[in-house]
């Protein structure tokens, strides 16, 4: 209760213990919650807002640490450069 | 009784790659061409652009933002039917961006497009693949879009191609999702090279580009071969290809791999500080 009570709280706009915290850090979305969820409820999403919570996505002081990556968008426009013709980057990106 | 299958018609859609198949121009080319063979006029889209947030989450009003453009861009298309390729993006479409932006499209998954479109796919497949294939499956995504028994039944396809029995997945949506946890990801490719080892199959066949790019690099010092699913329906079509990605992660020396005009297209900067780092990285088992 203490690990998932963590993941109502965070979704009510409350506080989560730390346990909680590494349960939601750790989720790899395997979506293996739902089919066991005796309430039917969608606990993958729930997780997923959760999760989004738990790294300050409305303003809050995150509870699991954010990694950046500042050179996501250069680092895939590199790739594509070297993948893709003029054209096809002119069209589709 | 014979069955007859009668040609669907043709269709206007947007095919949206999402961001981080821009580093396999190979596989994005050859899934556009399929769409196009099968009578879908797709026009890819995808890139920063085009982002589903996910980059972002931990920010939900720039997530939000990203979406709305995104979403009001492919309105903007007039086409009736936006076709996915990542399952972050299609998730992100679903739950956060559409309860959002009203969309005035339908989403479907590339692996359902191309099956429901299977007689005239099958036609193109006119090429042997000598393969005994495991397939690399992720547990996340099957829920929303059978993704595992769609690029079966698609493999199936491919005449010479042998798809071994295996019903195990991994955890996660795909292999990016399990970076985050130390040692998770190294499971789950010994988890699939013993699959392999067990089934005797020679080559391992990803879904998903995160799961690709991890992947090829399983090839060093092994005698066996990752491909990706497109790859194997373009070997059955003859469709020359290179997988420019693996080529590059799996060289001694990356840079030295390739050639200088490349090089000059890409700017040494970006090369050096954002690509090269990747592409150098040990592999994890």
């Amino acid at each position: 209760m203490q690990v998932a009570g963590g993941m109502r709280a965070l979704l009510q706009g409350g506080e989560a213990s730390a346990v909680s915290l590494g349960w939601i850090g750790a989720c790899t979305r395997s979506a293996a919650c739902n089919p066991v969820c005796p309430e039917k409820l969608d606990v993958a999403l729930m997780m997923r807002f959760a999760s989004m919570r738990a790294r300050g996505a409305l303003g809050e002081a995150p509870g699991i640490a954010v990694k950046l990556d500042s050179g996501w968008s250069a680092r895939v426009k590199g790739f594509a450069r070297l993948g893709l013709t003029d054209q096809e980057q002119a069209e589709w990106l | 009784m014979a069955v007859t299958h009668h040609p669907l018609p043709a269709e206007r859609a947007v095919f949206w790659y999402g961001c981080n198949l821009l580093r396999h121009g190979d596989v994005l080319r050859l899934t556009a061409r399929f769409l196009e063979a099968v009578g879908v006029d797709a026009a890819p889209r995808g890139g920063p652009s085009h982002c589903c947030g996910s980059p972002t989450e931990h920010n939900a009003r720039i997530t939000e933002g990203m979406g709305r453009r995104t979403v009001a861009a492919f309105n903007a298309t007039g086409r009736e039917k936006v076709i996915t390729w990542c399952p972050s993006c299609h998730m992100n479409m679903a739950d956060l961006m559409v309860p959002e932006t009203p969309a005035q499209f339908e989403a479907a998954h590339v692996t359902e497009v191309l099956w429901q479109r299977r007689a005239a796919l099958q036609k193109l497949l006119v090429r042997p693949v000598q393969a005994r294939v495991l397939l690399h499956r992720h547990a996340g995504f099957q829920p929303r879009v059978a993704v595992n028994d769609l690029v079966s039944n698609l493999l199936r396809l491919i005449p010479g191609l042998e798809l071994v029995a295996e019903d195990e997945a991994l955890p996660g949506h795909m292999c990016s999702a399990l970076a985050g946890v130390p040692g998770a990801l190294a499971a789950a490719h010994e988890a699939n090279l013993a699959a392999m080892a067990r089934h005797g199959a020679d080559t391992l066949c990803t879904i998903f580009h995160s799961c690709h790019r991890e992947a090829v690099a399983l090839e060093r010092g092994r005698a066996i071969r990752v491909m990706n699913w497109v790859h194997l329906l373009a070997s059955a079509a003859g469709w020359e290809f290179r997988d420019e990605y693996k080529h590059l992660r799996n060289a001694e020396d990356p840079r030295a791999a390739l050639d200088e005009a490349a090089l000059g297209r890409i700017g040494v900067d970006v090369f050096t500080q954002l690509m090269e780092p990747e592409l150098r990285r040990k592999p994890v088992v």
